[in-house]
């Protein structure tokens, strides 16, 4: 019996990223108004790199990246923009063709890998199935493929660890486990969601090493979403600092360590905890709440929290504006670093702006 | 399941089995009348000296109940008041009726209302969904004395696609497919209790179990819907219908009884309201004492079902 391959085979665009995403909106439509979760993002991702996607929580990260891949349910949501991914419209693909390309082509790793399998079906099973599915695999190829991934993504005795079920394992092999079933297939993108948030910093360093790795080895582009700048350190091309579902700052990531311009970013990089510090060092958090996207404020959205705000920012919205480095892109009117800023930061200190005075 | 939480598993159904058969034995002997009296009609005070000697009538409570108990576990069950032949004799006729019956009508209960529940968690609230959990509510209102004899008169009377109420059966094992046909009506009579109890606990777990992370990584899989509420849905959504099944076994019993009233089947039931207008108590101790077993039994079979479908149970009996 030959079995049928359920993969839509895609083209790379030549002199094209992999993955464009041009001005994708994501709003939901609820009792309490429209809720703008993702607010006219863009960016592309090309073959083989990673980008970071950073913010804190509430900024839309999960809604921006299960909105690229169209994994968000059609009920109440509002999706503009365009998705392309090798020559695939994702905007427009039919539910048939996402599906072809989920799970072969792009995956996602969850934030959660406790909740993200199964509780009642085999770890063997949660691999294999796709490998069946997807590739029309035979049981034993499917089987042996399976145990290689295991292998492959440092789970110890895979032939016997097939056969547990997710709880029996720990949170770090859990998330081995979700991540060996992202990969099966072989995808070309995949999207990690907060992948190591609730593990413990050592094996949170371990998953993101293996990551690293399997991307090298499969020449893979990797979006990976985390609420923590001090993650992405050395492990990604690019970051794109998200905030109140727009992108406020994009730049190859050491520009963005080195020559931050929005003061969001700023806040953020003084917030990320460092491996390198001592675990007691007290973190500088950022005062007051992101904005509520069903309700969001005129303007800059981080104004009201912003130590170098001024009457403009209150008024008009910053556009995304390229800095001297190439490829950096900012929004902000006042930015880190220029006199403006830096004027704008010590009139507030001088007037006593509550945001301005934690600031040394 | 280690070898302590088997002993004392095995320990909690003596314990409960001796309960049961004692308050059995206990509450109808309290009722009124005499069995040796109804044994021995018009016969004389001769016959009834001689029948109470053999049920123990003159001896205190205790020592009944042994007796009695005795003739349980030998498996001849004593003999029935009227006539008077061995209980053991009518039971082998008539259990297999019953069981089928309950049998039959859960697998018609469980076809209809397990894809009506997961076609309704899968767009809930709409149309669809809406229309199934007011028609099952619907039934809900209908109880089995009321549908069985509508059932009886539209399909065996208008439309006489059935076998009318008395037709002959052969067992299952010789003619299932005659079997089948004579036990369809009456076990749908038992089903359409259950449909709406299934559909509506099935469906409420489903919508539940839908909202999950490991559903939402199956999507993210690119497996199709069918796939997903088979393979990943389903079986986590099915705690609380088991559970209430369990409980359930009460209300089927009732359903039989009148099921088999209304399409003149001689299953248990049958025979118990039989017993119960005859006044022949020994046959009514015995049934009760197997839809009491039976209940206990299906509740170890429903313990046993969780571990198979979670996983997670199986580990909490094993610590
Ligand atoms: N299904 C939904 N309906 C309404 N609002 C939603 C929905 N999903 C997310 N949101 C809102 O969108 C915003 C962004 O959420 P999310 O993407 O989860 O943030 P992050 O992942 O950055 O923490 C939040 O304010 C959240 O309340
Ligand atoms: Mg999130």
């Amino acid at each position: 019996m030959s079995r049928k391959r359920h993969v839509r085979d895609i083209d790379d665009l030549e002199d094209r990223p992999l993955l464009e995403v041009e001005n994708l909106k994501t709003y939901f439509q609820t009792g309490h108004g429209i809720v703008k979760s993702v607010d006219g993002v863009s960016f592309d991702l090309e073959r083989g790199r990673t980008l970071a996607i950073v913010g804190e929580s509430g900024s839309g990260k999960t809604v921006l990246s299960r909105s690229v891949m169209g994994l968000l349910p059609p009920q109440n949501v509002i999706r503009e923009g365009r998705v392309r991914f090798g020559d695939v419209d994702l905007t427009n693909a039919s539910p048939q063709e996402l599906r072809g390309l989920w799970g072969a082509q792009i995956s996602m790793v969850f934030q959660d890998p406790v909740t993200s399998l199964n509780p009642v079906v085999r770890a063997g099973r949660q691999i294999t199935e796709s490998l069946r599915y997807h590739l029309a695999m035979s049981r034993q190829d499917a089987k042996e493929t399976a145990i290689s991934l295991f292998r492959s993504v440092g789970i110890p005795e895979p032939e016997n660890r097939m056969q547990w079920y997710p709880h029996q394992f720990s949170g770090g092999m859990c998330q081995r486990i979700v991540i060996a079933a992202a990969i099966a297939c072989g995808p070309k993108l995949l999207l990690a969601d907060e992948p190591t948030t609730g593990l413990d910093v050592t094996v949170s360093a371990q998953i993101l090493d293996l990551l690293n790795r399997l991307q090298q080895e499969r020449y893979m582009s990797v979006i990976i979403v985390t609420h923590d700048l001090g993650v992405v350190t050395g492990r990604s091309d690019d970051v794109i600092v998200m905030y109140a579902g727009q992108v406020v700052e994009r730049a190859p990531t050491t520009t963005l360590f080195r020559d931050a311009r929005m003061p969001y970013t700023e806040a953020l990089l003084k917030s990320a905890p460092r491996l390198s510090n001592p675990s007691h060092t007290r973190l500088h958090t950022i005062p007051g709440n992101p904005p509520n996207p069903a309700n969001l404020p005129k303007g800059c959205r981080f104004a009201p929290r912003c130590p170098y705000v001024q009457p403009k920012c209150r008024e008009e919205e910053p556009p995304l504006r390229q800095a001297e480095a190439p490829r950096h892109w900012y929004a902000c009117w006042y930015p880190v670093g220029t006199p403006e800023g830096v004027r704008a930061l010590e009139e507030n200190q001088a007037a006593g702006v509550p945001a301005a005075m934690g600031v040394v | 399941m280690s070898k302590l939480v088997v002993v004392r598993r095995v320990l909690e159904i003596i314990v409960t089995l001796v309960l049961v058969t004692l308050v059995t034995f206990f509450f109808t002997s309290k009722l009124p009348g005499n069995e040796a009296a109804v044994i021995c009609g018009p016969a004389g005070p001769a016959c009834l000296a001689k029948e109470g000697a053999l049920l123990y009538l003159n001896h205190p409570f205790f020592p009944r109940y042994l007796h009695w108990l005795g003739n349980l576990f030998s498996g001849t069950f004593g003999l029935s008041a009227a006539p008077t032949e061995p209980i053991a004799t009518l039971l082998k006729q008539s259990y297999p009726i019953t069981l089928e019956l309950v049998i039959f009508s859960q697998l018609i209960a469980i076809v209809v209302a397990v894809p009506l529940a997961m076609y309704s968690a899968v767009r809930p609230n709409k149309v669809f969904d809406r229309m199934s959990t007011a028609a099952t509510f619907a039934t809900l209102s209908l109880p089995a004395f009321i549908v069985g004899p509508l059932l009886r008169y539209f399909f065996t009377v208008k439309l006489p696609w059935f076998p009318g109420a008395g037709s002959t059966m052969p067992s299952i094992g010789v003619n299932p497919a005659q079997n089948l046909y004579v036990m369809f009506l009456p076990s749908l009579t038992i089903a359409v209790g259950s449909i709406a109890v299934y559909q509506r606990l099935l469906r409420a777990d489903m919508i539940a179990t839908l909202e999950e992370d490991f559903i939402v990584m199956a999507r993210a899989k690119g497996l199709t819907t069918w796939r997903i509420l088979f393979r990943h849905a389903l079986r986590p959504s099915t705690f609380t219908v088991m559970t209430v099944g369990g409980v359930q076994i009460g209300s089927l019993i009732v359903g039989a009884i009148i099921g088999e009233q209304v399409f003149g089947l001689t299953g248990l039931g049958y025979q118990l309201v039989l017993a119960v207008t005859k006044a022949d108590l020994p046959t009514v101790q015995i049934i009760t004492v197997i839809v009491a077993v039976a209940y206990i039994l299906m509740n170890l079979i429903i313990d046993f079902l969780y571990t198979v479908i979670d996983p997670r149970v199986r580990r909490a009996r094993t610590t």
